[in-house]
């Protein structure tokens, strides 16, 4: 109790400052006041290392910084009421920020539920706990870039770890590929019980929406049941047009960072940090689009971007084929390592404009499987516009020769194709981003200078932003959209 | 998994040589006396002839080794003793030989009893009525008696020195009743010929297979056994199939109680670890009668355990085996325990004592450093080691006597058997994807898997007979097992695009303690009551401490752990199943007839609990990665280059608890001489709960997901048996049965298949299959060792379950599928080849043959995701077909049998998503077991099993995606028997 009137009385202090941030953005808010009350938000010095770093490049300009938002203020951590979920959601609910909200077991929220979590606000994920929305239910997360909504790890900073809780799962009835004759066949999503039909997604509605998730990042999630049966940072699976997924970040996640199976939902502003797995990872017949996408790998971490149409039919339909424009691929640069930037396989499509790759030590683009190596000859599987730098054991390896065993691809020359100038891609040419390879306080904003800001092409009018017209997901020199939301905590 | 099929190939000699030996344990005292007193040729003079139809009178008795079965000659048949008797040089020595004969019938009476009135010497007659006893000379009286007959007494028989005095003996009917023959608990169903006389005289089709026949085979457990019964057939070496239907379409009874599962991954009781020694009988009931618990469909598998000898036998044997693709071959292993070798953990492989009993995360309960500390106490060994595999060695013993207590037989029979075999499997395993309409292999992987296995255990039962026809027996039974395996598997990894080196290390044993108490009591009954009633209980256990996995891919400066689910890890798993339960059934006779009701009751709860840990990459030190597991995972990297932590699931525990009750009454109608017919129902109430959760899953316990079902069923049965002369009848029968969903299918835990590389889960929302069965059998017995019969069979499932694949991944679960419908035919027969021509005599031939066209029906989605709707149900064989060819010369020490099986293709995974069905290839297994007496009291055994070198195969498509050698195997045994 006196720990909560202290709590209150802390957020009239932070009301007072104009500041209405949780600890992992603003930590040193609530670090002074409020350390003595041994709370599990303790470790403001990790994460005031690497706010610091978010700072430095703030200073260039951020979209919308401390204050400006209107709205209730939310109150340190601390002080927040700390709200257990434990059972399946069947009602809309609004969680606010004076709520500290934690999960406490696979949460499903069923139709036609909306939950509506309000900028600032804090989930926490305990062991084996995940937030499910189930098809036709709702989740609004709707932050702002000065109070994004906080997904992360229940355990205190400094033990945090992937694989903490197991993350953000966004069910909808769009089309997938698991289909026959014709008729569409639910999928089940991984990491829940096989039996439990909550975990069902997929069906006709192109524009089924899963909701909103915008200024909103997901830490220290996943979980990996065994493997190809994981939950992911953040999962779409079935999700629609009309399902808004913009500003998001999921860092240090099990298995992979985002994972979409199927659906037409399209993603923007996303950045992915230290997912264990692959970044990006797409299958099931997924046909949205994306843009403004940063991927950055850490020890360990497998591919940028593995993209599946469907593993034991590479051919069903509708075959993945995203168009995505303004990535930035970013890789260990290691030797050690043997990370790639993108694979496409078993089937998949799609189209990479404007991007960055550099610092994988394996290869860079690797196609593989007969199906998939069809599509790049039907223009459906395309990489243009693309810088690659740093790549391969000696940093100029662009496309690892493939012998015997490895030679998955029916003799797909990756290095003729794309290495062809039709497509306008260049080698060894560095992008000059501020600080790509560091993981506590990465920078992947390009130079003024940097060559990213030529060759590119213009993105279409339609959803993208037509203006993007570098490479990589951020102008050279201009405003780093990366800024005042995401962290970068090691743990 | 289908690597059990060469661990069931291994050295089954030792123990069935045993069975012989054992067989020597049980053989009737006449058969004894045969043995003791050497071939009786009749005096002529003797008086009395017996029956023409038994007749071996006038020849002398073959040696038993030499005695042809199934289907001998009459004349070698009576006596039941195969290897433990010698053949004898024709000297008389003196005393009584007889047969004992029902008065109305002139059938032979099976163990019916002969005692010398003077000296209190008796005998037991055999299959065919006729007994022996020695005796001095002197002038006897004999007494016989039988059950549901009057006894008889024969007095001022007089015994020359040098010469056998032969009598028949009639005994009256007690009563007017033509009542089916009931055999006693004693009884010794050991012999073919007693199996048939049963199976003749039974309401239900059944058929069975003898502790003799078993002896002739390389047969080492119940599960090699089975397969010469019609329509059986063993999946993955241990899982019972009958009529094409396994796991929770086909029970178990030991002596008529439930077995339980040692194996909470698995559905269906593991019939290898009963070694055949122990065997009496293996009888199959494919139809439904009401005393029979409701929980089967295609078949039912009666156990009964030896019952007492009638003399003083002591037998042991010592055998070895080689097997072709292991035996003197590399083999792969790690280091273990002390005690590996008698199936138990030493303790090498136990969780550490420091381990608490919470989760394991640091952050959540416990600090970091405490996490660390716990994790340096675990042992460090991932290692493989090479070496080269020994031989198999067998060894069994037994002993057995009947006393005389007071007047009262007290007898008992004790026996042990102990083997231990070494298994290579080397294999290729494929992984399918359909692309552009073409089947193509997207992955081939190389797996090596080698395999300790140790089965011992140990049966004794007492019998006490407190009164002539009241009999009280304890069986208690213990068995252990294990298998220690280690694997590697190499390749091309799809999933990864990379070269991948993953292994495992499992040890997993199993234990299972069963008692039994039955009594029978059929004289001096109030109403002429027979009683019979039984409790038991029993304990299964299964540990799988510390399986290790770990998985490395190919980097740039070599192989490189990949830390993730799957590597890195350590799995430790306890399942403690208990099953107590009783039943009690009567029967009236009313005249011709008779009335049986009877109560059944059982309670079963089973508890798992595991626990999965695993270490994590924290390093900053990327060529870190590049260490070999022991130096990866040591201890003092923990904390540094590795964070240990606790992966176990929800799902990873579960209690489940079953509890039946069940009620039947039945009337056995003789209407008409040659028709009878039984009518009756059994109501079975059952509820079945699992509630699944690990206390070990979350420092906040997740919600646990389970089932609570309720079925109460009712269960008619009619059969019908039309008597259409002495040696044929027709059966006709319905019955309805269900199956209910093992506790693994409803828990949601996931099994990691290392081999098949994919995660089997349960369903909790599984509901119990209804079936309808329907059977028409047409039956001839030419003779009382031959039989020939047709059979029609129908089975309709409702909603039946099956394993269904879940994902695009090939993951697995299980279904309820809408429905499903079988019909089939089996043909039987059992001959002997002297029927053509008495040069044929000392040929048998035995041939079975089962038809099954089995169809399921699905759901709308259901249909949409399979890739083929027109298909049968999962696991049935559309045929499976068993031969057997046994030259036995008389006069010779010599035998040899041929056998022949092997069961049409069966689907083991149904496909979805434009993969196709995954086949089991058929399999033609063709052992060869020869015999050799070499003195009285030594026998030399030498079998051969997969004498036509096949290779086990499933197929998706026309692609193999598994192909491995289980070898040919040689063994030797030497066997003594006192």
């Amino acid at each position: 109790m006196g720990r909560k009137q202290l709590g209150l009385f802390l957020a009239l202090v932070v009301a007072a400052s104009g500041c209405s941030d949780s600890e992992d953005v603003m930590p040193g808010i609530d670090g002074g006041g409020d350390s003595g009350t041994g709370n599990i938000d303790s470790g403001p010095g990790t994460d005031l290392g690497v706010d610091l770093g978010i700072a430095t490049d703030g200073g260039m300009s951020i979209d919308s910084g401390p204050g400006t938002d209107a709205g209730p203020e939310c109150p340190a951590l601390s002080a927040r009421t700390v709200v257990t979920i434990s059972a399946e959601i069947t009602e809309s609910a609004t969680w606010t920020c004076n709520n500290l909200y934690v999960l406490n077991d696979l949460i499903f929220v069923r139709s036609p539920a909306v939950i509506t979590i309000e900028p600032g606000t804090i989930v926490q994920g305990n062991d084996l706990s995940a937030l499910i929305m189930t098809p036709g239910s709702r989740l609004v997360a709707d932050g702002t870039a000065s109070r994004p909504i906080l997904f992360t790890s229940s355990k205190s900073a400094g033990e945090r770890s992937h694989g903490d809780w197991g993350g953000l799962v966004m069910l909808g009835n769009a089309p997938i590929n698991l289909q026959s004759e014709g008729a569409p066949v639910r999928g089940q999503v991984e990491g829940i019980d096989a039996s439990d039909m909550r975990g069902q997604y997929g069906g006709s509605d192109a524009t089924s929406s899963c909701g909103t998730l915008r200024y909103a990042r997901i830490e220290f999630a996943g979980y990996a049941i065994a493997v190809d049966n994981e939950l992911n940072g953040l999962t779409l699976a079935g999700c629609g047009s009309d399902t808004i997924i913009d500003y998001v970040q999921v860092h240090r996640g099990d298995d992979d960072g985002v994972e979409i199976f199927g659906g037409t939902v399209d993603i923007k502003h996303i950045v992915i940090t230290g997912a264990l797995d692959d970044c990006l990872d797409w299958d099931q017949g997924w046909t949205g689009r994306g843009q403004f996408i940063i991927a950055q790998q850490h020890s360990g971490s497998e591919t940028g971007i593995e993209a599946d149409n469907n593993r034991s039919n590479n051919d069903l339909t509708p075959r993945s084929a995203p168009t995505l424009w303004n990535v930035t691929l970013v890789g260990t640069n290691n030797s050690a390592e043997a990370q790639f930037a993108a694979d496409f396989r078993r089937g998949t499509a799609g189209l990479l404009h404007n991007v960055i790759m550099m610092g994988f030590p394996r290869t860079s683009v690797d196609v593989r499987d007969a199906s998939s190596v069809a599509q790049t000859a039907s223009g459906a599987l395309d990489v243009t516009n693309a810088m690659f730098f740093q790549v391969g054991a000696d940093g100029m390896t662009y496309f690892a020769t493939e012998e015997g065993d490895a030679d998955n691809d029916a003799s797909f020359d990756e290095s003729a194709f794309f290495m062809s100038s039709t497509r306008m891609n260049t080698f060894g040419t560095d992008p000059m981003l501020g600080a790509p390879y560091n993981i506590a306080a990465p920078n992947f904003a390009p130079a003024a200078a940097s060559a990213a800001g030529s060759s590119a092409a213009t993105p279409p009018s339609t959803f993208f932003d037509a203006t993007a017209t570098y490479r990589g997901a951020i102008a050279p020199g201009g405003s780093d959209w990366t800024s005042g939301w995401t962290a970068y905590p090691e743990n | 998994m289908s690597e059990h099929r060469t661990s069931s190939a291994r050295a089954a000699h030792c123990l069935v040589a045993s069975v012989c030996l054992f067989w020597g344990a049980s053989v009737s005292s006449a058969s004894a006396q045969d043995a003791d007193g050497g071939v009786a040729p009749p005096a002529s003079d003797a008086g009395i002839a017996p029956a023409a139809e038994t007749a071996p009178v006038s020849e002398p008795v073959p040696a038993p080794e030499s005695a042809p079965e199934p289907a001998a000659v009459h004349e070698s048949e009576h006596v039941s003793v195969p290897e433990s008797e010698p053949v004898a040089p024709a000297e008389v020595s003196s005393g009584i030989d007889g047969v004992v004969t029902d008065a109305e019938t002139h059938e032979p009476i099976i163990e019916g009893t002969v005692t010398v009135v003077q000296n209190g010497r008796r005998a037991t007659t055999d299959i065919d009525g006729i007994f022996a006893i020695d005796l001095p000379p002197g002038t006897y009286t004999l007494r016989s008696f039988y059950e549901l007959h009057q006894a008889a007494r024969v007095e001022n028989l007089t015994v020359r020195a040098g010469a056998r005095t032969r009598i028949e003996i009639a005994l009256e009917p007690d009563r007017e009743s033509t009542q089916e023959v009931v055999v006693t608990a004693r009884a010794d169903r050991s012999t073919a010929a007693t199996q048939l006389q049963i199976r003749r005289n039974a309401t239900s089709v059944q058929d069975a297979v003898s502790a003799q026949e078993i002896s002739r085979t390389p047969d080492a457990t119940a599960s090699d056994a089975v397969r010469r019964v019609v329509a059986a057939s063993i999946v993955d070496g241990q899982y019972l199939f009958v009529r094409g239907l396994g796991g929770r379409y086909t029970n178990v009874l030991l002596n008529g109680s439930p077995l339980p599962s040692t194996d909470p991954d698995l559905a269906g009781v593991q019939l290898d670890i009963f070694p055949a020694a122990l065997l009496d009988s293996l009888t199959i009931v494919k139809t439904f009668s009401p005393e029979l618990p409701g929980d089967f469909a295609g078949g039912l598998m009666l156990l009964d355990t030896r019952s007492y000898p009638e003399r003083f036998t002591a037998t042991t044997s010592i055998g070895t085996a080689f097997n072709t693709q292991s035996t003197f071959r590399s083999t792969l292993g790690y280091e273990g325990g002390s005690l590996d070798w008698l199936g138990i953990d030493d303790g090498t492989r136990a969780m550490p004592s420091g381990v608490p009993d919470v989760r394991v995360d640091a952050g959540r309960g416990l600090t970091s450093d405490q996490v660390n500390a716990i994790a340096r106490q675990f042992p460090n060994h991932w290692n493989v080691t090479r070496s080269t595999a020994l031989p198999d060695l067998t060894l069994n013993a037994s002993i057995g006597d009947t006393l005389d207590v007071g007047g009262h037989r007290l007898g008992y029979l004790v026996s042990f058997g102990y083997q231990a075999t070494t298994r290579t499997q080397i294999e290729t395993l494929r992984r399918l994807r359909v692309s552009g309409a073409q089947l193509e292999v997207a992955e081939s992987m190389q797996q090596e898997g080698a395999r300790q296995n140790v089965l011992w255990g140990a049966l004794g039962t007492l019998t006490y007979e407190p009164a002539h026809d009241h009999e009280i027996s304890l069986v208690a039974m213990y068995s252990r097992n294990s298998t220690d395996y280690t694997g590697l598997l190499t390749g091309l990894s799809e999933s990864e695009g990379l070269n991948v080196s993953a292994r495992r290390l499992q040890f997993v044993e199993r234990s299972l303690v069963f008692a039994q108490l039955l009594g029978d009591h059929h004289g001096n009954m109030p109403l002429d009551m027979r009683l019979r009633w039984q409790v038991y209980g029993s304990l299964a256990f299964r540990d799988e401490p510390d399986t290790r996995d770990v998985l490395y891919t190919q980097g740039p400066l070599g192989l490189q752990w990949k830390s993730g689910p799957g590597s890195g890890e350590r799995f430790y798993g306890s399942l403690l199943g208990r099953d107590v339960g009783g039943r009690l059934d009567l029967t009236f006779p009313i005249g011709a007839s008779d009335i049986r009701a009877g109560t059944y009751a059982r309670a079963t709860d089973r508890a798992f609990e595991s626990r999965r840990f695993a270490y994590d990459f924290r390093g900053s030190n990327s060529l870190d990665r590049y260490l070999g597991p022991e130096e990866l995972f040591s201890p003092d990297r923990v904390g540094s280059t590795t964070r240990f932590l606790e992966r176990t699931l929800a799902s990873d525990g579960y209690v489940s608890n079953q509890e039946l009750i069940a009620g039947y009454a039945m009337t056995d109608l003789h209407l008409a001489d040659p028709v009878r017919v039984v009518l009756g129902a059994r109501v079975e109430a059952a509820h079945q709960s699992l509630s699944s959760s690990s206390p070990f899953a979350s420092m906040t316990g997740p919600m646990p997901r389970g089932s609570d079902r309720d079925d109460v069923d009712v269960l008619p049965a009619a059969n019908a048996i039309f008597r259409l002369s002495e040696t044929m009848a027709i059966r006709a029968s319905y019955g309805a049965t269900v199956a209910r969903p093992q506790a693994r299918e409803l828990a949601p835990f996931v099994f990691a298949d290392f081999v098949r590389r994919r995660t089997v889960q349960g369903n909790p929302d599984l509901s119990r299959t209804f079936i309808h069965n329907a059977d028409v059998r047409w039956e001839l017995f030419p003779s009382e060792n031959e039989v020939v019969s047709a059979s029609l069979f129908y089975k309709n499932f409702r909603h039946p379950i099956e394993q269904t694949i879940l994902d695009d991944n090939g993951n697995i679960t299980f279904q309820n599928v809408d429905g499903a419908t079988n019909y089939g035919a089996e043909l039987e027969a059992r001959l002997s080849l002297g029927r053509i021509t008495r040069a044929l005599d000392a040929f048998t031939f035995g041939t079975n043959f089962t038809f099954v066209y089995s169809r399921v029906s699905l759901s709308p989605e259901q249909r949409a995701v399979a890739t083929n709707s027109d298909r049968a149900l999962a696991g049935q064989s559309p045929w499976v077909a068993n031969l057997s060819l046994g030259l036995s010369p008389h006069d010779s020490p010599f035998s040899t049998f041929l056998y022949y099986n092997v069961f049409g293709p069966r689907i083991q995974d149904v496909g979805s998503l434009g993969l196709p069905d995954v086949y089991e290839r058929p399999f033609h297994q063709l052992d060869l077991v020869m015999s050799y007496r070499l003195t009285e009291h030594f026998t030399l055994r030498v079998t051969a099993k997969n004498l036509l070198f096949q290779t086990v195969g499933v197929e998706q498509g026309d692609v193999a995606i598994r192909e491995f050698n289980p070898g040919t195997t040689f063994a030797i045994k030497l066997g003594w028997t006192d």
